[in-house]
């Protein structure tokens, strides 16, 4: 069976996704990220779907509620890559972007990735939520 | 006697004095459709008429139903001489007056020779609605090769008119005009995201100014638009938002609120720039253009 990888680097955990996901892989993977960032307490998250061609409401909603769940544990999460045609499918669905931030690429999403932590840090100290 | 009998007859008639009928045509012709003469010559329009008739001969003894199998040649060349006529600046109306004027020489010919005076009327009344649906082909012809056009240029509209134009590193322009429907909106959706892949850009103008009016539908398509290059990881503008337009968004009740709205382009591209982390600044003046 195809894993996907999960690399850590740094305080950040990328995970490209090298693979078309069915419903099942999906699911797996989301609970192989959670695990991760829960095994290693990152506080960055990048999901590179740049090689994903096929994105349906389900593998679309899962990413979101990915998403969702790593914000819960402290984790700020970036999606980057996402090709045109799957851009173009997910609007076609109505699927909406609240609450995720995205990217052109993986050096942008490591950009913005960092300026998320400095703000969430900057609002931490002065003890004010963003 | 059969209705069918009676095609057939007068089919033989009209073989007979293919000639004859073909010489009454031409003259009816130089009376009735100068137009069509004068155009294409009067050699060739024998010629084309001469060969029309062989055809119509041909595939008269089959009945009156010129939509059958029978009537295919038929059917063909009217067709290209109606499409040969029309682009040869000839009016609709005189290629079915260059058809119905066959009429009057196939009748006179029927008039006179005709073998059984008693059913004469009722060959009459075949032939003339015969070749009143002949004259229908032209026109039905016209009408589909400027259905054909207008569906082209329709075409070659939306291509041309959704531009993505690259206006600074990693900005771009896409200045929107006319009339947007969901087709247009498909494909400025398409050639957007495709120039934020190839430019790796990270703002999106989207400039207004040329849209007459901005409806729900409208506006839905903008935010769609807006919300496709959101995902796609970079930032969008809509600029040319003017006084009108921001006044019916809304008096109609359009949200708007999580698009980022400028009132002119110039306004549009400070904020890219912005967004960016750049700004253009001003420096000592060096030619008289400032003065």
């Amino acid at each position: 069976m195809n894993e996907v990888t999960i690399l850590k680097l740094g305080s950040n955990i990328i995970v490209p996704i090298q693979v078309e996901l069915h419903d099942r892989a999906a699911i797996k993977l989301q609970e192989d990220i959670l695990a991760r960032i829960e095994e290693t307490g990152a506080n960055g998250l990048i999901i590179d779907v740049s090689a994903v061609t096929i994105v349906d409401s389900f593998l679309g909603r899962l990413l979101g509620e990915t998403a969702r769940m790593a914000g819960l544990m402290g984790t700020k999460t970036v999606l980057v890559g996402m090709k045109k045609e799957v851009v173009m499918t997910l609007i076609q669905l109505g699927m909406t972007i609240a609450n995720l931030n995205t990217a052109l690429n993986l050096e942008d999403g490591l950009g913005i990735l960092e300026r998320l932590k400095t703000k969430n840090n900057q609002a931490a100290g002065e003890g004010a939520r963003t | 006697m059969t209705k069918k009998n009676l095609f057939h007859e007068l089919a033989d008639l009209f073989r007979d004095y293919r000639n004859e009928i073909a010489e009454l045509w031409q003259r009816q012709l130089i009376a009735a459709a100068g137009n069509v003469i004068t155009t294409i010559g009067e050699e060739n329009i024998r010629k084309r008429s001469e060969e029309l008739l062989g055809r119509l001969i041909k595939s008269m003894p089959a009945g009156d139903d010129v939509k059958a199998q029978a009537y295919d040649p038929v059917r063909k060349y009217i067709q290209s001489l109606s499409v040969d006529l029309t682009a040869a600046n000839c009016t609709p109306g005189e290629v079915a007056t260059y058809i119905f004027s066959l009429k009057d020489a196939l009748l006179s010919t029927s008039q006179g020779k005709f073998p059984q005076k008693g059913r004469l009327n009722e060959a009459v009344t075949l032939v003339n609605k015969l070749i009143d649906k002949l004259g229908l082909i032209s026109i039905e012809t016209y009408l589909e090769t400027k259905e054909k056009l207008i569906r082209e240029q329709q075409l070659s509209l939306i291509e041309t008119s959704a531009p993505v134009v690259k206006v600074w590193d990693r900005i771009l322009l896409v200045p929107l005009i006319g009339i947007i429907d969901s087709e247009r909106t498909q494909v400025v959706m398409n050639n957007v995201l495709s120039g934020i892949e190839e430019t790796q850009s990270k703002v999106v103008i989207l400039d207004i100014t040329g849209i007459p009016a901005v409806d729900t539908l409208v506006a839905r398509h903008l935010i769609a638009t807006a919300s496709a290059v959101q995902l796609m990881g970079a930032h969008c503008v809509i600029t040319g938002i003017s006084a009108r337009i921001a006044q019916t968004v809304i008096q109609m009740g359009i949200d708007l609120a999580g698009v980022n709205t400028k009132a002119t382009m110039a306004d549009g591209l400070r904020e890219a720039l912005d967004l960016l982390g750049q700004k253009i600044v001003k420096h000592s003046i060096k030619g008289d253009l400032n003065e």
